[in-house]
């Protein structure tokens, strides 16, 4: 994955490729995600300092996956990203009470900027494993979800060490692709 | 005419005599390119005295001088010479860097009368990142000295105007470029207009224009001065990411694309000169060597190609012509019914020289000639050489000559431009068994080096047969960039696999594995005088090695 391989990941994609992009705060599991996607070894994660570029195949479409870095200092960064994506994904730790307000936060910019507008959200509901983990419903809530008219959206349940519910997630993605222009 | 100073061009090797005509001070460009550790140095001087008429006896013993020191400069590398060392790790990027570039400090050596003085001056280098920013360093200190913010996104191509480097060009995903003043940290100017990612971009060498390359399909060139846009360079049916000036006139530009292709182009003119047809897969990266003869490209198609930048063929076929035509901008021919093709000059509305009977030769200053004849040929002429270089029937086939657009007449009604620039492909090399995704050529122009997925590296003699010279194997990952050290001695590689290696180009042997890196590395350069390296990481930060 060279400079010239970003290139090529930039570009306005062909049919049955797609650009995911992955964001949500540090710690959330976005990379550990990433790695359960494409069928990695997920026991050595650490926190990503830029961003990570994963291609996989998913139902006939090949899924170009960025996960960008989540700590507070590098998201002013993550508009760099923003240019053709074709689905949002949003991870939050559903078991970091304290910052459920922050993630909200950071997810309602994001639907507001001009260059994902429109674009369909998932998010995904991560470590349920967890026993202090809200519930996906209650997450919904807290995000505001139900008020989004413009664009659609799923949350998904998932537990991204084992992948429960990735796929889940995955095979709405996969619905909900745009039609290409 | 008087010979008054030798200066010394290390890389590649060239001598410049400075002397005074008529009372001004000229300068003449000597290229050593075949320099080499072996070479007698005596032989050349001797070689140069008997053709050189400036070179006169009492300066024999300073030529010999100026000679061995060039020939040290080449030997100071190589297996037994240096190695480099972890210097300094510079860390004030906050997200991934892309690409690095060093100044050209002490690129000209001056002797006068032997009293050998040096013009260096601290080395810089120029980083570009993810955090929006590219970053001047001072690589003896290793510290930052300037950052240079303004882009809007990632910036991802810097460069310095050679060979005065007081000038920095950066091309963002932003989709605009930057000049900049290095010192200063000013912007000087934003170079609007793309509608994609500025991905390529470079100073003409004379430093007055900016090329860029975007992922809009298009490339455009700008004045630097006024930062106004001067032409947009339309007909690449993809991306654009490889661009380069011609390292002498810079007056052609190539353009490398997704598409496949390699685009020719002039500053002087909007429409595309030629293009460069033969690749299967992306260009992943083009080049011209140092005399601008040969252009290199690489293609994830698995293939390097060299084309021959000086072989012309056929370019636009103008029918219904029956009078004057245009060519070159400045030169108009017209052919007659009396047997005679006469040349114009369209700025002084001259005639400049008349051809009769298809048989006499004539003078012409610095260009090249084509004439039509009732025999349905067509003749080129060089001037220099008061000679016929070709003789074309039919006005179908192709023909040679060198570094003009000429054009040519006929009774067939027709009128065809022929572009000396349009290029055919001299070689192309298939060793990588996987995608080629850079290419360069040494400073001399004598070998290319190649860089694949297929974790290799390779270098070509591109001077005779394009043999394969060396083949260097080590790297556990993809190497992404190649650069040879400035007098040729070492190759250095960037990878995947987090490392930086220095090889041997004559035997393909790993000198020296630069590892640290906690990320894949993007980009590497030698700095001018062969002494300093930077490598740049997905890491977020830039090692200096010394």
């Amino acid at each position: 994955m060279g400079l010239l391989n970003i290139l090529k990941k930039l570009r306005s994609n062909p049919d049955k490729e797609l650009r995911l992009l992955l964001l949500g705060l540090d710690n959330a599991g976005k990379t550990t995600l990433l790695k359960q996607l494409a069928s990695e070894d997920v026991n050595h994660v650490t926190p990503t300092a830029g961003f990570n570029i994963k291609s996989v195949l998913s139902n006939g479409f090949k899924l170009n996956v960025w996960d960008i870095g989540g700590q507070r200092k590098i998201r002013p960064y993550w508009r760099n990203y923003f240019e053709n994506t074709d689905i949002l994904i949003y991870v939050v730790d559903c078991s970091d009470h304290q910052r459920l307000e922050e993630t909200g936060q950071e997810l309602a910019e994001l639907l507001e900027d001009e260059k994902l507008r429109g674009v369909a959200l998932l998010v995904y509901a991560n470590k349920q494993d967890l026993a202090t983990a809200l519930p996906a419903s209650e997450i919904a809530q807290h995000l505001g979800l139900h008020l989004i008219r413009d664009r659609t959206w799923q949350i998904q349940a998932c537990v991204a060490t084992d992948g429960t519910g990735v796929k889940e997630g995955m095979e709405w993605v996969c619905k909900n692709i745009p039609t290409k222009k | 005419m008087k010979l008054l100073k030798f200066h010394l061009r290390y890389h590649p090797p060239g001598i410049t005599l400075e002397y005074l005509s008529k009372g001004q001070v000229k300068n003449k460009d000597i290229d050593l390119l075949d320099l080499n550790c072996d070479s007698d140095i005596k032989a050349i001087a001797h070689r140069l005295y008997q053709k050189e008429a400036l070179i006169t006896e009492e300066v024999r013993d300073q030529l010999e001088q100026c000679l061995d020191i060039l020939k040290k400069r080449i030997e100071h590398e190589g297996p037994s010479g240096k190695r480099f060392y972890i210097y300094k790790t510079l860390m004030t990027h906050v997200l991934p860097l892309t690409n690095v570039a060093f100044d050209k400090t002490g690129e000209r050596q001056v002797v006068i009368n032997i009293f050998y003085s040096s013009s260096a001056g601290l080395a810089k280098c120029i980083t570009g990142s993810y955090d929006r920013t590219c970053k001047v360093w001072d690589v003896e200190a290793g510290t930052e000295t300037q950052t240079l913010s303004g882009h809007q996104n990632v910036v991802y191509s810097v460069h310095f105007n050679f060979p005065a480097c007081n000038r920095v060009l950066t091309g963002s995903f932003d989709k605009s470029a930057r000049i900049w003043d290095p010192v200063t940290g000013e912007c000087l100017a934003t170079l609007l207009g793309h509608r994609g990612e500025v991905v390529a971009c470079q100073f003409s060498p004379k430093g007055d224009l900016a090329g860029t390359g975007s992922m809009d399909n298009s490339a455009k060139l700008f004045d630097v001065r006024t930062g106004s846009e001067i032409h947009t360079y339309n007909g690449h049916t993809a991306e654009v990411i490889a661009l380069q000036f011609d390292p002498n006139e810079g007056q052609r530009l190539i353009t490398g694309s997704f598409d496949g292709t390699i685009s020719l182009w002039d500053t002087r003119a909007e429409d595309r000169v030629s293009v460069l047809k033969g690749h299967d897969g992306e260009i992943s990266n083009v080049q011209f060597n140092w005399d601008s003869s040969l252009v290199g490209s690489s293609s994830l198609d698995g293939s390097a190609k060299l084309w021959d930048a000086r072989q012309s063929s056929c370019l636009a076929t103008v029918s219904g012509h029956t009078d004057e035509f245009n060519w070159d901008s400045s030169l108009v021919g017209s052919s007659s019914l009396d047997g005679s093709a006469k040349l114009w000059d369209a700025r002084q509305s001259s005639c400049l020289a008349t051809v009769s009977g298809h048989t006499d030769e004539f003078n012409w200053d610095s260009s090249l000639v084509g004439s039509s004849s009732l025999d349905g040929s067509a003749k080129l002429w060089d001037a220099r050489q008061s000679s016929c270089l070709a003789t074309v029937s039919g006005h179908t086939d192709e023909f040679n000559w060198d570094s003009s657009l000429v054009g040519s007449s006929s009774l067939d009604g027709s009128a065809k431009l022929w572009d000396a620039r349009q290029s055919s492909c001299l070689a192309t090399v298939s060793g990588h068994t996987d995608e080629v995704l850079d290419i360069c050529f040494d400073w001399a122009g004598q070998r290319m080096a190649t860089a694949s997925s297929d974790c290799s590296a390779r270098v070509y003699d591109v001077k005779s047969d394009f043999k394969e010279l060396a083949v260097m194997k080590g790297h556990r990952g993809e190497v992404s960039k190649v650069c040879f050290s400035p007098a040729g001695g070492c190759l250095l590689t960037a990878s995947a696999d987090r490392s930086s290696r220095v090889w041997n180009t004559s035997t393909g042997n790993c000198i020296q594995v630069l590892s640290g890196h906690q990320g894949e590395i993007f980009s590497c350069a030698f700095s001018y005088a062969g002494d300093a390296i930077v490598t740049a990481s997905k890491d977020n930060t830039c090692r200096i090695w010394r």
